[in-house]
């Protein structure tokens, strides 16, 4: 199934759907056709692994660190800006 | 207490909200604690502790000034992120269209780049201090790969929304998104690989 001239056209297929595979926009249908082939290929199994790891990192910067001086910083804007209202 | 004073009726120039819109007494509380995460966004906007402060405050300003538009129950954090994201793009000319969109396209780039660095990105991923220099790489990023990947990975928005608030159409948005991700992949790749904890290969 996946050597050859086959497995060639698999992985480029692979390869083109496979941000759309893990970002959750694929059919029914393509979602079953590139787990088939991950399932099958070592190199693109890999690939993908690599990818949805990134994409995990990535997002798993979206929250935290901290910093109090800036809380205080805007939460000072804030009020000045609702009390610059208030008087207008 | 402060607080008590932004409540009082004779300080909030609160107009009355109209049902289903979150009215502005509820703004520090629902807002401020997505403060650090809209800080964290701003850097990767601006790449500068500095910079991503004013963004910040500019944010919260402007989100303020808007609250009165925010819909009860949305996203607060994505609301947010995108009044960061637009404050960061208004007023910047935008960088002309870099990429093309067809999916052929996309297809020769991935099997380009692909080839042989999936054990190095993993490697990598497994080895520094992702956070710090996913902030940093990102930053760094073209404009509109950076933009695609923090309104996706970071924002969560779908491909079609992205499309939609960036002004392109979504082929655009998928093929910024993948070299986006392309590019910070080698970037952390080339990180581990001064840092020595992986080997170099190329």
């Amino acid at each position: 199934m996946s050597e050859g001239k086959d497995k060639s056209v698999e992985c480029g297929e692979a390869a083109r759907r496979l941000f759309g595979y893990l970002d959750g926009n694929l059919t029914a249908d393509q979602v079953a056709q590139i787990e088939k082939h991950l399932a099958e290929c070592g190199a693109c199994a890999e690939a993908g692994a690599a990818e949805r790891k990134l994409i995990a990192a990535i997002k798993a910067t979206a929250a935290n660190s901290s910093d109090l001086v800036l809380r205080a910083r805007v939460l000072a804007a804030i009020r000045r800006s609702t009390g610059t209202e208030a008087v207008d | 207490m402060e607080k008590d004073a932004l409540d009082a009726p004779a300080v909030v120039t609160e107009p009355v909200a109209p049902i289903g819109l979150a009215p502005v007494s509820d703004f520090e509380r629902e807002a401020l604690p997505w403060l650090e995460d809209v800080h964290r966004y701003a850097f990767k906007l601006t790449g500068s502790a500095a910079d991503a402060d004013d963004l910040t405050q500019t944010t919260y300003l402007n989100a303020l000034r808007g609250w009165h538009t925010f819909r009860a129950g949305s996203d607060v954090r994505r609301w947010l992120f995108a009044i960061c994201r637009n404050a960061y793009f208004k007023g910047r000319p935008r960088q002309v269209q870099l990429v093309a969109t067809e999916d052929t396209e996309l297809e020769s780039l991935a099997a380009v780049s692909e080839s042989g660095r999936a054990a190095e990105a993993l490697a990598a991923l497994d080895r520094i201090d992702l956070g710090p220099a996913i902030d940093t790489e990102i930053a760094k990023l073209p404009e509109a790969f950076r933009e695609a990947v923090l309104m996706v990975d970071v924002e969560g928005l779908s491909y079609e929304e992205a499309a939609e608030q960036s002004g392109v159409p979504i082929g655009t948005v998928r093929s910024r998104l993948y070299r986006g991700r392309r590019l910070l992949q080698h970037a952390l790749i080339a990180r581990a690989e001064d840092a020595g904890l992986i080997g170099r290969t190329r």
